[in-house]
């Protein structure tokens, strides 16, 4: 797949110089015909370039540091000013026009230079940029003949006469002419660049990025030597066919688009690891959560497991005494059972909170997100002596979301709430968690505590990584808060209450279905 | 046909399930118990006079279990103590067991290690109760005792002779025989030995020769 424009562009390439060699056993004749296929040829080249330059323009507007893709569009440009430029020449029918055409074209190679210099820099990340910024210097210095000294160009000192040759079955001019020793400069330019180049391909070698180093780097150097030749081959008189070096930068336009490509396939899939990382995150803060709540879960088991214990072995009492009291064993038996639930409550939260399931979008009770969370918190808040109140309202829409994401939320708000209690006197901390429906179309949870508040100079970080207000936090809490909610399709915001203290304020889109019934 | 009460097991636990668990138990045992569901629910409860102990629970909103037992402490309440603890912290057991707890065991409780551990405590308790019984009646007949007679039993359980005793105070030795003799018959001591143990288990130091 990637070969195929490569392939194509040699094959172009090495086609192009045998065809006109075959014309030139008639140097000088007139070459009469009505074919114009090197003006389709050649458009189309334009055409290929513009629009190559257009895309990458367009994607470098929405990634400015995408340098890689302006440098890229300025090389295009300048390959569909070459084109055009041997077009023209091509197509000139009087020695003037062809020495200005001849000029002009020499400013389009000195733009697919600077971007092709560019291009190398930003995507081979060579590390000898100097050598670039000569090339640059050295052809930008090849201007000056070009335009000033009363030469025609930097190639000919004068244009005797225009032949006439076939080209693609249409008829095209070939100059004849003096040449221009300062051509040599302009040619040295090109032999640097081809050194720049391969120093960067052997750098990006070295780096291990064998692949880029052989089908750019490669790609680059094969382009860039035909184009020397051949320059060096008609220039200097000894091969006698059109100017066509726009067609091997055709080449390297379409190995460097083609490589460019490859970057905006990778973007998708940098995305989807990107999603898979922040689930992991998530994951990762849950257990780690978990972990901070060992202590008061394990109380939190130990309770049913107790009471289970103690009327078990009552109950066993009971029966061995001569006459049972079997409706005391019986409200025993009642009381394990339940007991029994209870704990398996717990461990059934605990094992959701642990899993690591790829996220769903379900139909959920916010209400009740929150009333297994602050069971989950119980023993927590109890031991930290903070009273958690619940304002929940009634009948509030089902929202949608992940169930396991979701308590995740409200866990991480409410132990930061309860963390931020450790500032205040003892069995003083309040913070209450409410429900409303205040807005249609949306539910809102809000967490408020009496605490410190959030630091003014912290409220408009407190959501990147590595941010944290607590002296022993790792800052990933509230993060992965905002990129669960954002992934719900809802905001949450924190403000410091008038009072004191700080209100979380989490807002999500309701289940469609909840649309009728509210 | 209720049986009178002679022991009293206090449970002092948050938790519903739990309380309604250990009183169970308790009952199963044939003691009588009763349960709180905080520590200050419990304060405010008159004192039982009767040998009693306390289970209590470590972690509790409001005033935890270690909070209690100072309150106790504090307030010259001997009940002996028995935590109760969902999780094995060290710090907090030693410091439990400092204060004078009598035991400190782990959640979920095995019924006869529970059940020794109450027995323990109430037999602790009543022999307190018999024991501060005595000493207060001591105590009582030590008020009864002159502050001459007082002078002279702090020097008779010194070992000193009558002779002695006279020179110290500066009394004639006859008036020593005569408040030796009546501090004999108040505090109802047989023998000097016998006087100096009940000194002894009124904290009363022999006086410095």
């Amino acid at each position: 797949m990637k070969l195929r424009p490569l392939l194509f562009s040699i094959a172009f390439g090495v086609m192009l110089p045998r065809l006109t060699r075959a014309a030139e056993g008639l140097p000088g004749t007139p070459v009469v015909s009505g074919g114009i296929g090197a003006t389709v040829c050649f458009s189309m080249i334009i055409a290929i370039c513009l629009t190559l330059a257009l895309i990458y323009g367009l994607v470098w507007l929405k990634q400015r540091d995408a340098w890689a893709n302006v440098m890229f569009s300025l090389l295009a440009i300048g390959t569909a000013g070459m084109a055009g430029c041997e077009l023209g020449m091509m197509r000139s029918v009087s020695t003037e026009a062809f020495g200005a055409v001849l000029r002009g074209y020499h400013v389009a190679v000195w733009v697919t230079i600077v971007g092709f210099v560019g291009f190398v820099r930003s995507h081979l990340k060579t590390d000898r940029a100097w050598l670039g910024g000569t090339v640059i210097g050295i052809r930008t210095l090849s201007l000056i003949p070009n335009f000033v000294g009363g030469a025609v160009s930097v190639n000919y000192r004068q244009i005797t006469s225009l032949v006439r040759i076939p080209l693609l079955g249409e008829a095209v001019s070939v100059p004849v002419g003096v040449p221009n020793p300062w051509m040599l400069l302009a040619q040295f330019s090109l032999l640097l660049l081809l050194a720049y180049v391969t120093d960067a391909a052997v750098t990006c070698w070295r780096r291990g990025d064998r692949r880029r180093a052989v089908t750019v780097g490669g790609g680059l150097m094969l382009f860039i030597s035909v184009g020397i030749i051949q320059s060096i081959l008609v220039f200097w008189g000894l091969v006698r066919m059109p100017l066509s070096a726009s067609v091997y930068f055709l080449g390297m336009v379409l190995v460097m688009g083609f490589e460019l490509s490859r970057d905006v396939l990778n973007a998708g899939a940098l995305s989807k690891e990107l999603k898979a990382q922040r689930r992991e995150l998530a994951h990762m803060s849950r257990v780690s959560v978990m972990g901070v709540l060992s202590a008061s879960i394990a109380h939190e088991l130990n309770q049913p497991l107790t009471a289970i214990l103690s009327n078990a072995q009552a109950g066993q009492r009971f029966l061995a005494a001569p006459e049972p009291d079997l409706a005391e064993v019986r409200e025993i038996l009642k009381d394990i059972a339940a007991e029994d639930v209870r704990a398996g409550n717990v461990i059934r939260g605990l094992r959701a909170m642990m899993k690591n399931d790829p996220p769903r979008r379900e139909r959920l009770d916010a209400n009740q997100v929150i009333e297994t969370v602050v069971l989950l918190l119980h023993a927590e808040s109890a031991l930290r002596n903070v009273v958690v109140q619940k304002r929940l309202a009634a009948d509030l829409p089902m929202i949608l979301g992940d169930l396991v994401q979701l308590q995740q939320v409200v866990l991480n708000l409410l132990m930061n709430a309860l963390e931020a209690m450790d500032a205040l006197p003892p069995g003083s901390g309040r913070i209450e968690v409410c429900t409303d429906a205040a807005e249609a179309g949306w539910v809102r949870i809000r967490v408020n505590d009496n605490g410190p508040g959030i630091p003014a100079e912290k409220l408009a970080r407190i959501y990147e990584p590595f941010v944290t207000t607590k002296s022993a936090g790792m800052g990933m809490g509230l993060s992965v808060c905002r990129s669960i909610v954002a992934a719900s399709g809802g905001r949450i915001r924190a403000d410091n209450n008038p009072g004191g203290g700080a209100t979380f304020t989490v807002t999500l889109p309701t289940h469609p279905s909840a649309e009728n019934a509210v | 046909m209720s049986v009178p009460v002679r022991s009293v097991v206090f449970i002092v636990d948050d938790d519903a399930s739990v309380r309604k668990g250990l009183g169970r138990l308790m009952r199963s045992a044939g003691y009588h118990a009763e349960a709180f569901e905080s520590a200050e629910a419990f304060l405010v409860h008159p004192p039982a006079d009767l040998p009693a102990c306390l289970i209590l629970d470590v972690m509790m909103p409001g005033l935890d279990g270690p909070a209690l037992q100072e309150r106790l402490e504090a307030s010259g309440n001997l009940l002996p103590i028995i935590f109760l603890s969902g999780h094995a912290d060290v710090p907090t057991s030693v410091r439990a067991m400092k204060h004078g707890a009598l035991d400190f065991l782990q959640k979920p409780v095995e019924d006869h290690i529970l059940l020794q551990a109450v027995e323990v405590a109430l037999e602790g308790s009543a022999r307190t109760r018999a024991e501060s019984g005595e000493i207060s009646g001591i105590r009582s007949r030590l008020e009864l005792l002159t502050p001459r007679e007082r002078e002279v039993l702090e020097q008779v359980i010194t070992g000193a002779l009558n002779k002695q005793i006279a020179a110290t105070l500066g009394i004639a030795e006859k008036t020593v025989k005569i408040h030796r003799a009546k501090v004999m018959h108040k505090m109802g001591a047989g023998s000097v030995a016998e006087l100096v143990r009940l000194a002894a288990r009124t904290g009363i130091e022999p006086a410095a020769r």
